[in-house]
């Protein structure tokens, strides 16, 4: 670790669930963020309902950063499991807090610092519960960061207001009792330090609350759900809020019910989505083929988790892009997005709601429990940069000659909504139909409204909106261009920067728009690329194949299905093997399944 | 629909006197099982899903059939598989939420086919499918009715825990009226769940279920017999357990057996059991345990965490005590015909009267 540096951390908590692990981490994000510093975390979730190891991370800097960081300077470990499981992800001169006075055994290694504290024993002695460790645990880990001591009393009395006095009264005492040890009996030595800025104090908010709070930016009237992690919080969230608004929260039997009342709402002429995760999606599907051919906006967060079936419920992938691209039987065209940040997340549930109303197309929103679980700070500034378009489409004058699916140019077609006077009624089916909404299976009729209905994606594909829907990073000639998508594009970043710094020209490019990939400036990247690699949370590489088959070029996959979000090291290492500054680095059975497979 | 009929107007029940004493002599077997799930369990403290499941499988097993189990996701899935299985001798074919009671019509399919390829002896295997309430009540109720409709032979176990626990507390169609969940928040507007929920029993007997019952994993003696006879009955039969839920419902984990001792003297829970025989057109109701005292409802929601917010409304708590008042009144009916019914978690196992000593 650098001696002592300022506003820069990675702090790595790690216990028992429900030992209060993730409210030392919580605190100190809440603190920081109210610093005016960025913020990122990473958290896993035990399988088991109560109990089971769980951890926290969270990256503090002053500027801006896409990634939770490597490898922590700091460990603190509740217990045997927290240091056992935790300490390969410990910088190798960081330093490990840990429970002193337990028997087991703490690993040793050269250069790392020890600091065992006894919190347990603070926590029974002072406060008479050894319940309050953690409260002890942030008093001394906000002493040795140096954290705004108001900031820590202020935050537990929001937190504990409701409580009661004597709860309150008694995290206090942990916390201050934290405060005395750490003062008298800790070396402040080499441990990181975090400082107030300038900044003013940033919205500190979950993936899963950015997309709920998307969604009522944009003005969201229904919202159909069921639960399913990871998530379900974007429900619970928009439980508790959208009545506020006057808007209408549904918690249906299943997921083919939720994608069903949207359809019906959105029919109605009511902006409705529904947040799922990939079984939730998979039942979907039909349901999003009828709103293809009903040509009728939808919006759907997947918050995708480890499939196939029930797979890893509480761990990260990226593998359903395919079924969000090609989901459903027969072709049916929609909009997928996919944020790479917090912010993004918000931004993109707006865009979805945006397109999704102006296109007449389900819009799908893909996030992971990586983006859906972390916690991010965003500037506040962001909902009043968030713009509302209700696009309107000429209906005419005449309702007798009204025709729902109208032939244009565009392939957009004027929209009424049920109880429109005058005569505009017709029949919304799933059926092929003709202009005005007949069933109709003539030997024409289906090429031409097939046709219609990817026009449209046609149309959106040249729309000024999607052009800035793609980030650019890196040496602009460089040889080595790296495409990702998603939560990906963090680690990525980073990689990028250290591979610049180390000397390997490079460049990236972050597509935010998934379908169509139909890019304004991808076909300009790819063609001055003479390596492409593709890195990718899935086993098969979702995105590669969409770039083979659209674009004709043969990327280079870095797969990983391990439940964990990619280190920024894993993406450097593969760079480097790229540019032929490494000899081969991963030659483990999956990579040889790849290349048997005909992948590389 | 059915006709209702007592005990008393017909004798005894056909169904029950061509069954044999359900709950056998352990001593007739080689292999004894005293305890239905294996160790190793990772279910919270004081989880009364993990018992019922433990007794269903004991009194499963007792039956002397090999069990085969379909499972839906759940708490239950989660805490009797992951790292180790808990399930001992009995093969466990997880599904996915919505299709427990379809895949355990596909694995009762797939054994009358081997029984008449003569690979397997005839009444060998015994299917049970078990989800809880969020895979029956909501996503797996299709299945489920749609099963029970077709009349094939199999036990369904409903644990009902009266939301979905395993993903964080959301409301299910099984969560009582006016109880707190993530879903279904108390405020201003919202004041929990708005909904009296749905009664599985009735929805089943509606479909055509031979056997249903509500037991707890309490009376175990109840449960076990309860277990057995629908295991025996041929065709559909269904079971719900009422289980405790202490993070769910938010209450003390040492309180398992006080809460449903306080559901049963409050009547929110009457444990019960239907024979329904469909083609003769009636059905046969048996209340199983008549409490010595009846509590009004407020005791009940006192001790949990989940109707705290609805214990400031007492006009909607006079709606949950009208709607058991109003119920009550059917199976006051029930007790009137077919006289005191018998209490069988004060009997001991061969079937005696046992002092009873109540910690309430």
């Amino acid at each position: 670790m650098k001696q002592g540096t300022i506003n820069e951390l990675t702090l790595r908590v790690a216990g028992e669930s429900g030992e209060g692990v993730i409210t030392v981490a919580d605190s100190v994000c809440r603190v920081a963020a109210r610093m005016g510093l960025h913020l990122a975390t990473f958290r896993t979730f035990p399988a088991e309902i109560k109990g089971g190891p769980c951890m926290m991370q969270l990256r503090v800097s002053e500027q801006p950063i896409f990634h939770h960081g490597d490898y922590a300077d700091v460990l603190v470990a509740f217990n045997e499991e927290g240091i056992l499981n935790n300490f390969d992800s410990l910088r190798n001169e960081g330093t490990l807090i840990y429970e002193a006075g337990s028997d087991a055994p703490v690993p040793q290694r050269k250069g790392t610092h020890y600091l065992p504290i006894p919190f347990r024993r603070i926590a029974v002695e002072i406060v008479g519960s050894p319940g309050s460790k953690n409260i002890v645990a942030l008093g001394i880990l906000g002493k040795l960061f140096g954290l705004p001591q108001d900031h820590l009393v202020k935050l537990l009395e929001e937190r504990f207001r409701r409580a009661g006095q004597a709860v309150l009264d008694n995290n206090l005492k942990g916390l201050h009792a934290g405060f005395r040890y750490a003062e008298e009996q800790v070396a402040k030595s080499q441990l990181p330090c975090l400082q107030p800025t300038s900044r003013s104090s940033k919205l500190l908010m979950t993936g899963n609350e950015a997309a709920a709070i998307g969604a009522l930016a944009a003005g969201v009237d229904c919202f159909f759900g069921y639960p399913i992690t990871p998530s379900s919080e974007i429900m619970e969230y928009l439980a508790k809020n959208l009545p506020r608004v006057g808007g209408r929260f549904l918690q249906t039997e299943d997921e083919i019910s939720a994608i069903a009342g949207v359809c019906g709402a959105s029919w109605a002429g009511r902006r409705a989505m529904t947040a799922t995760s990939g079984p939730g999606l998979s039942l979907m599907s039909e349901v999003l083929g009828l709103l293809s051919m009903t040509e009728l906006p939808a919006v759907i967060v997947d918050s995708q988790r480890g499939g196939p079936s029930t797979g890893l419920p509480t761990k990260t992938e990226q593998s359903d892009l395919l079924l969000s691209v090609y989901g459903s039987h027969g072709e049916a065209p929609r909009i997928v997005l996919a944020p790479t940040t917090v912010r993004e997340s918000l931004e993109m549930v707006v865009l979805a709601f945006n397109l999704a109303e102006k296109y007449q197309m389900p819009a799908i929103v893909l996030m992971d429990q990586t983006l859906s679980s972390r916690l991010e700070t965003v500037d506040a500034d962001v909902l009043s940069q968030v713009k509302i378009l209700h696009p309107l489409q000429e209906i005419g004058t005449v309702p007798q000659q009204y025709r729902r699916f109208q032939l244009t140019d565009s392939g957009i077609s004027p929209r009424v909504f049920p109880g429109t006077p005058g005569g505009f009624e017709y029949i919304s089916t799933g059926l092929e139909h003709n202009e005005r909404g007949d069933p109709a299976y003539g030997e024409k009729i289906h090429t031409i409204m097939s046709a219609k209905r990817y026009k449209k994606l046609a149309a959106l594909a040249q729309d000024p909106i999607v052009a800035g829907l793609a980030s650019t990073f890196g040496v602009e000639d460089a040889e080595i261009g790296i495409i990702c998508w998603g939560s990906t594009a963090g680690p990525v970043r980073e990689a990028v920067n250290r591979a610049i710094k180390m000397g390997i020209p490079v460049k990236a490019m972050v597509p935010k728009i998934l379908n169509p990939l139909v890019h304004t400036e991808l076909k300009p990247f790819l063609s001055s690329t003479r390596k492409l690699l593709v890195p990718e949370m899935n086993f098969t590489g979702q995105l590669s194949t969409l770039l083979r088959s659209t674009y004709l070029v043969r990327p280079l996959q870095l797969n990983a299905v391990k439940g964990v979000p990619f280190r920024s090291q894993d993406i450097l290492e593969k760079i480097q093997q790229v540019a032929g500054r490494s000899r081969e680095t991963r030659q483990g059975s999956e990579q040889q399944v790849l290349e048997s497979l005909g992948m590389e | 629909m059915f006709k209702v009929l007592f005990n008393s107007e017909i004798g005894t029940s056909p169904h029950s006197s061509l069954l044999p004493e359900p709950v056998l002599d352990p001593g007739e077997y080689g292999y004894i099982p005293t305890t239905g799930l294996t160790s190793g369990h990772q279910g919270c403290t004081g989880c009364g899903m993990v018992s019922s499941t433990n007794q269903v499988l004991r009194a499963l097993k007792l039956t002397g059939r090999y069990v085969v189990a379909s499972i839906g996701t759940g708490c239950n899935e989660v805490i009797t598989t992951q790292n180790t299985s808990c399930w001992g001798k009995v093969s466990v074919d997880h599904n996915n939420f919505p299709n427990t009671a379809s895949t355990l019509s596909g694995n009762r399919a797939a054994y009358e086919a081997l029984v008449e390829a003569g690979l397997l002896p005839p009444g060998s295997v015994l299917n049970v499918g078990i989800a809880g309430d969020g895979g029956s009540y909501d996503i797996g109720l299709q299945a489920l009715l749609a099963w029970i409709a077709r009349g094939e032979d199999g036990v369904y176990i409903c644990l009902n825990n009266e939301a979905y626990m395993n993903t964080g507390i959301q409301s299910s169609g099984a969560t009582p009226f006016g109880a707190k969940t993530s879903t279904t928040p108390f405020g201003k507007r919202a004041h929990g769940n708005p909904r009296t929920p749905q009664h599985l029993p009735d929805l089943a007997l509606a479909a055509g279920a031979r056997y249903v019952a509500v037991a707890s994993p309490v009376h175990h003696r109840d449960l076990a017999i309860k277990i057995q006879k629908a295991a025996l009955i041929p065709g559909p039969c269904l079971v719900e357990c009422f289980s405790v839920c202490p993070p769910g419902w938010n209450t003390e984990t040492d309180f398992f057996y006080e809460i449903t001792e306080l559901a049963l003297r409050t009547r929110l829970l009457v444990l019960y059991e239907v024979e329904l025989h469909r083609a003769e057109g009636y059905a046969i109701y048996t209340l199983n345990y008549l409490p010595d005292r009846f509590l009004p409802v407020e005791e009940y929601f006192k001790t949990q965490g989940r109707f705290k917010n609805l214990l400031r409304y007492p006009e909607m708590v006079e709606t949950v005590q009208k709607f058991v008042d109003r119920r009550w009144e059917f199976w006051s009916e029930v007790l009137a015909q077919n006289g005191a019914s018998r209490n069988r978690r004060d009997e001991d196992r061969l079937g005696r009267a046992k002092p009873v000593q109540s910690r309430l």
